[in-house]
């Protein structure tokens, strides 16, 4: 006998037949579509630099310039800077353009089994240096101000703190800042990867470097999945189908699996040090990490301090990244809890206003005319 | 009663469950048994193996004349007996006998059963002795014959053993992950019997799905964050990069003999060219600093 509080066999076989002809349906719709149909990052813009796989590239303005020290965004190595720039309605390259920001972003390019030898050193002291110095040469101006978002705030804060006279201002976003801070939490979907790294040893991660030359980037996609596990299950049917009737929804969910697709791999001695030097040992917080050999002081982050956290984060928990007050040289720290998760940051209604905007003012109040 | 069908496919599917899992569990515990005593048996020859290969299960196949193997056992003779390495040998033993060649032909394609046959008949050996120079010669201009075949052997038999730990350690994981989804069962299955109880609605096929998955969500999360998940989820990635760095380890030697360029000596022009990149950058630099300081320095 069927427990009377499940559906009974005519529900289900009724049930069964809505959803396989909505899969028939979306189906056809989704055979009609192609890659190129599914545009991401699109926000015009006009390249400056090359170095190896890096590129450099200046936002073309979408209104006057009303903030003369030009804004670099600095994406980290796991994941890709269009998050940044989704789509024209969900777009924070957009919303900053309109507010008059001179918006730039480099982009890391796709790391293969050749880069395994890059360091964390070689991108901050190297490839983002060699953007700032860029920056400074097309602008006349002898500082910018850094956007770095997650790992690339990382890279940011340590550029900063190594060069504070080439930062004006400074603003991070879902930026991991103390590892270990997760510890303590009820809530089992937050800090998962704080756990799950902590869990290996040094030698782990020496051994998938041995084996792959980097962190794959489909390895890291696993990692996040296992965030919501069941969602992997939903996602191409139940979810799907919730969206297929409607196409600015299907384009949304479809711009966000794109983005989702293209993860990249994170080369292997950088990955050594974010794994082991940060999320195992703690050391940037400990104001006992170092890169070429020069400690990342945090006391020596003297400009204008903007910390942006989103509520909701499970991949980087709030308590993980709201603690720099205090420990950076300037007085001048504020910070703005954005609505939703990690990428909500970016991609989410509410924080579309909210987060440009704030940002746009806080720029504002800080610009300086010329500092050369 | 319903609510005791609940618990009866709740307590079956349990019982299935840690059936599959220790089934497969001996599986790999066989094979890892068999695939050391084969790793202990195909080494060069040395003091310890005629230990390896007479123990009391059977006759050493060291000692064997080579046209006489040993009988094999009828069909479905296979009893707990096989979980011994001894027996596990001899039984490996004998089948690359069948399949190996009567006498020694260096001519004819290597395969393992010939190999072992040499090992373990030193006439055999002296018997092909006189066609040695010829063979090591085809070896060299022919092709890759896996020159040194007695070793190249152990890190196959050692890959196997590592092959063996991957799916031990996965067997392991599949066991507490499939713990979740039991404790997800008992959720949805208590959910269901507590809407019955306070006489609610059926729940529609896509509430119903929902609520399952919330379960399991529930259920995984909190599983995926407790010690022994993370453990034995460690333990699987420890044993298959274990597994790879052998695996690559054994192919480089392959690609050695063809004259190609291996993984290893990749990774070390790879060093090598960033390190003459960071090279480059600091004199940049130095020349920059030179300039801007009007040739000072």
């Amino acid at each position: 006998m069927i427990p009377n509080a499940v559906p009974s066999p005519p529900e289900l076989t009724e049930a069964a037949v809505t959803f396989n002809t909505r899969i028939r349906a979306a189906a056809s719709k989704l055979a009609a579509l192609t890659d190129d149909d599914v545009e991401i990052g699109v926000t015009p813009k006009d390249v400056i630099l090359r170095t190896d796989k890096i590129t450099l590239s200046r936002y073309r303005p979408l209104t006057e310039v009303t903030v003369r020290t030009p804004v670099l965004i600095a994406y980290g190595l796991i994941g890709r800077q269009t998050m940044a720039d989704l789509q024209e309605d969900r777009s924070l390259v957009r919303n900053l353009l309109q507010q008059g920001i001179d918006l730039w972003v480099v982009d890391w390019g796709s790391a293969t089994r050749a880069d395994r030898w890059l360091t964390i050193d070689d991108y901050v002291t190297g490839y983002l240096d060699d953007c700032v110095t860029a920056m400074c040469d097309t602008t006349g101006l002898s500082a910018v101000t850094l956007l770095g978002i997650c790992e690339g705030g990382v890279f940011s804060l340590a550029y900063a703190a190594l060069n504070p006279e080439r930062v004006q201002s400074l603003i991070l976003t879902i930026t991991p800042l103390d590892f270990h801070a997760d510890r303590g939490g009820d809530d089992d979907d937050q800090g998962l990867i704080n756990a799950w790294t902590r869990s290996l040893t040094p030698a782990d991660v020496d051994r998938m470097v041995e084996v792959w030359g980097c962190l794959p980037g489909e390895l890291m996609a696993t990692v996040f999945a296992m965030i919501t596990p069941t969602r992997s299950l939903t996602k191409y049917n139940l979810d799907l189908l919730e969206v297929v009737d409607d196409d600015a929804r299907l384009m949304n969910f479809l711009r966000m699996e794109k983005w989702l697709a293209d993860r990249p791999d994170h080369p292997g001695e950088a990955a050594k040090q974010w794994l082991k030097e940060l999320y195992q040992d703690n050391a940037l917080i400990r104001n006992e990490w170092s890169l070429d050999g020069r400690p990342i002081d945090l006391s020596q982050v003297t400009m204008p301090v903007l910390n942006i956290y989103a509520q909701g984060d499970t991949i980087i928990p709030p308590p993980t990244s709201r603690v720099l007050r205090g420990r950076v040289g300037t007085d001048d720290y504020s910070e703005l809890g954005s609505p939703g998760g990690h990428i909500g940051v970016f991609v989410s209604r509410k924080s579309q206003g909210l987060v440009a905007g704030h940002i746009s003012s806080w720029l504002r109040e800080r610009d300086v005319q010329e500092r050369k | 009663m319903s609510e005791d069908r609940w618990t009866d496919f709740q307590r079956q599917w349990e019982a299935l469950q840690a059936a599959q899992n220790d089934l497969v569990r001996g599986w790999a515990g066989r094979q890892a048994d068999l695939a050391k005593a084969f790793g202990e048996a195909v080494a060069p020859p040395s003091t310890e193996e005629p230990a390896a290969v007479s123990a009391p299960a059977g006759p050493a196949p060291a000692q064997q004349s080579p046209p006489e193997p040993p009988p094999r056992e009828p069909a479905g003779a296979a009893t707990d007996e096989t979980a011994s390495p001894a027996t596990a040998m001899a039984d490996l033993w004998r089948s690359w006998w069948t399949a190996a060649p009567p006498t020694p032909d260096f001519g004819a394609a290597r395969g393992l059963g010939s190999v072992l046959q040499q090992i373990l008949d030193p006439a055999a050996a002296s018997a092909a002795s006189n066609d040695f120079v010829a063979g090591a010669i085809r070896s060299l201009v022919g092709g890759p014959q896996l020159a040194d075949v007695d070793d190249s052997a152990r890190r196959m038999a050692r890959l196997t053993e590592l092959y063996t730990e991957v799916q031990a350690a996965k067997i392991r994981f599949d066991g507490i992950v499939a713990k979740a989804w039991s404790t997800a069962n008992e959720g949805f299955a208590a959910a269901v019997r507590e809407r019955q109880a306070t006489g609610e609605e059926p729940l529609g096929p896509e509430e119903a799905l929902r609520l399952w998955l919330s379960l399991a969500d529930t259920a995984l999360t909190h599983a995926q964050r407790t010690t022994e998940y993370l453990e034995a989820q460690s333990a699987v990635l420890r044993a298959s990069m274990d597994y790879l760095l052998a695996q690559r380890e054994l192919g480089e030697r392959v690609l050695d003999s063809f004259g190609a360029p291996t993984r290893s000596e990749l990774d070390e022009v790879h060093h090598s060219v960033q390190e003459l990149k960071r090279r480059v950058r600091a004199l940049e630099r130095m020349l920059g600093q030179r300039r801007t300081t009007g040739g000072q320095g």
